[in-house]
């Protein structure tokens, strides 16, 4: 799961620093910690940017991309649509999270584009789960 | 009354009157032959100073169907079959012209046919009178009016037909006028325009004036045809709207469309457009009437009402996450801060944290539960079979866990339900959840299903240890039952919402000890 001795990235897209923050705290506490790390972005731009320096050759693809949907700016179908608009990431592994009271066509619309969807955590517990379950 | 001899080989005896009848014609046997047979229906001869004798030719008789042989020359045996009303007024005129000559003796008398049919005869007389004046003799003679009679009252039959018929006219006149009266105001009143494709396999159609003035034209402005329809109607409707009639003519199914139509001012309205196919014998539509009905004002209305649902859809989705999130952030944060300084935490400081993270599960649970309730409408749901025993058991097994065990249930649905899932599974959550919350310990719960009125009801019971004289229907209405125990308030708000969105039925039945919730999935089921 690495790649020279450096951990390979999950990169997470969520304008909220603290769903980051308990993302890396279940993160540190699964079997993932040390073999990966986590590579957070703010807002789309900043994780498209970084991307295309990955299609560059320039910075190591992510293992997976975690995003969030609701987000100032561009939202996470977007981000969603640009990444897949390179065939480079056609099947870069991406997970959405949703909440139980998002909308069922939101849900249809991420699994459209080649997304996995998962509920936002509900307990510490859900979120180790999680990360343990995300590499197989 | 003396044959004489010779004058026939019929040995039949000429009466006395006969012969002096001939004489009184000047001898002229075939003048009086002419007269006798050719000419008139019966000629009678009545010696008035013999009155029981009277000489009738053989046609009189012949007339009434009667063999002359068999009758005598006696007045008493026309007076026989003369109607007796008639004979009177014979017999009153005869003897007013014995006393008068100038009164004329001349009166249509009916007599009785041998086949009982009744016989019209004029019958007219002229008294012989001596060289005083005095009558001796009364000649007469009898025309056939029968035919003439019977056309009359053929006739007269006729004209009380038609008088009739011409009665019954004018009343359908005057009820189709009233008809027309009330079709036309409410044909008015109600914005609605008449057509009428008269051949289905031609384009000729008319119009009512309604029609022309519903699309702001004056009566026959434009020609009434089916291009002009066509030409009227918006490009998007074409299409469904040709198919629903060809529907129509050929499975009978209801014409009932809405379609918008381009008015003379070039703005598209929207109408009601129904109507029905007229068919000939083998079934094949010929004709086809309808109506069209203005019906924009409800259409803005409706599509104004149904962006303010999508507007209070999109602001109950956002609320929603705007709200749940920083509870959900909330509850992470204390758990990360109890899990990893728990230890470190005074314990009065953990008790705190601990209520205000169960606060914030509250919340959540209202928060689900709220969306829940607002988000069914826009939900993509498709009715299809599931094992709803086998739900319950799932959900019943996760709720044991959580509750450590405390939970014994016996499910006893099993044949499979048609329904939404997706609804009926929260629905399903919300009725654990229920009884999780509100129910008595140990807690025991069933599920189970029977007929009643030959409709599927499914039965949710639960241990409970309230006030059954307390519980109303009101437990339907949101945040009623909402309390300390954990309820968002809406669990049974929300069941109610997915009974009622497939049409089916819910009612709570408390008893001493038990919770009982009974519901049907309507029509799905």
């Amino acid at each position: 799961m690495s790649d020279g001795g450096s951990p390979r990235s999950i990169a997470v897209v969520d304008d909220s620093a603290d769903d980051v923050e308990i993302l890396t705290r279940c993160f540190l506490r699964s079997e993932l910690a040390g073999a990966f790390e986590i590579r957070p972005f703010q807002t789309g731009s900043d994780f498209l940017d970084h991307m295309r320096l990955v299609a560059s050759g320039i910075e190591p693809a992510p293992a997976v991309v975690l995003l969030d949907i609701n987000m100032p700016e561009m939202d996470g179908f977007e981000i969603l649509r640009s990444l897949r608009s390179d065939p480079a990431f056609e099947t870069t592994p991406t997970v959405v999270f949703m909440s139980n009271t998002d909308r069922l066509e939101d849900r249809e619309r991420a699994v459209a584009l080649g997304s996995n969807v998962v509920p936002k955590f509900g307990t510490i517990g859900e979120g180790v789960e999680f990360f343990d379950n995300l590499v197989g | 009354m003396q044959a004489t001899a010779g004058e026939s080989t019929v040995a039949i005896e000429k009466h006395r009157l006969e012969i002096e009848l001939e004489e009184l014609l000047g001898g002229d046997s075939g003048l009086f032959a002419l007269l006798a047979r050719g000419t008139i229906d019966g000629i009678w001869y009545w010696d008035l100073e013999r009155p029981d004798e009277e000489w009738m030719s053989p046609e009189f008789w012949e007339l009434f169907g009667v063999d002359p042989a068999t009758k005598r020359h006696d007045p008493a045996e026309w007076q026989d079959i003369i109607f007796p009303e008639d004979c009177d007024i014979a017999l009153a005129n005869f003897e007013k012209h014995r006393a008068d000559p100038s009164h004329v003796c001349d009166q249509v008398v009916r007599y009785r046919h041998a086949d009982g049919s009744t016989v019209w005869v004029r019958c007219r007389g002229l008294a012989v009178r001596d060289e005083h004046g005095t009558p001796i003799r009364m000649l007469g003679v009898h025309t056939d009016l029968t035919r003439l009679k019977r056309a009359e009252a053929a006739l007269a039959e006729a004209d009380e037909r038609l008088r009739l018929q011409l009665e019954q006219s004018d009343e359908l006149v005057r009820r189709l006028d009233d008809a027309n009266d009330r079709f036309d105001l409410a044909l008015a009143g109600a914005s609605v325009g008449i057509w009428d494709w008269i051949d289905v396999n031609g384009g000729k159609e008319y119009w009512s004036p309604r029609f022309y003035e519903l699309l702001g034209y004056e009566n026959g402005e434009i020609e009434a045809s089916l291009s002009e329809f066509e030409r009227h109607l918006h490009p998007e409707d074409r299409e469904r709207t040709f198919e629903a009639v060809a529907r129509h003519f050929e499975h009978g199914e209801p014409f009932d469309v809405e379609y918008r139509l381009r008015t003379k001012s070039g703005e598209y309205r929207w109408f009601r457009g129904t109507g029905l196919a007229a068919r000939d014998e083998s079934g094949k539509a010929t004709r086809m009437v309808g109506s069209i009905q203005d019906i924009n004002k409800q259409m803005e209305t409706m599509q104004l009402l149904e962006r303010a649902n999508e507007d209070l859809e999109q602001f109950a989705h956002i609320a929603a996450h705007d709200l749940r999130e920083p509870a959900r952030r909330q509850r992470m944060l204390i758990n990360f801060a109890l899990e990893d300084h728990g230890e470190v935490i005074p314990t009065e400081v953990k008790r705190d944290l601990e209520r205000i993270r169960d606060q914030s599960d509250a919340m959540l649970a209202m928060i689900t539960g709220f969306r829940a309730l607002t988000g069914f409408g826009g939900a993509a749901v498709q009715s299809e079979p599931i094992d709803l025993g086998a739900l319950f058991e799932e959900l019943l097994a996760e709720a044991a866990d959580a509750e450590n065990g405390d939970v014994s249930w016996n499910v006893k649905v099993s044949d499979p339900v048609t329904c939404y899932p997706s609804l009926v599974e929260i629905m399903a959550r919300n009725l654990v959840q229920n009884a999780i919350h509100h129910g008595s310990r140990p807690l025991i719960i069933s599920f189970d299903d029977d007929s009643r009125d030959g409709v599927r009801w499914f039965v949710f019971s639960n241990s409970w240890d309230g006030d059954p004289a307390i519980v109303t229907d009101d437990v339907f209405r949101p945040f009623t039952a909402a309390g300390d125990n954990g309820g968002s308030g809406l669990g049974l708000s929300i069941c109610k919402r997915v009974v009622d969105h497939h049409r089916g039925s819910i009612e709570v039945e408390p008893e001493p000890g038990t919770f009982t919730l009974a519901f049907t999935l309507g029509e799905s089921s």
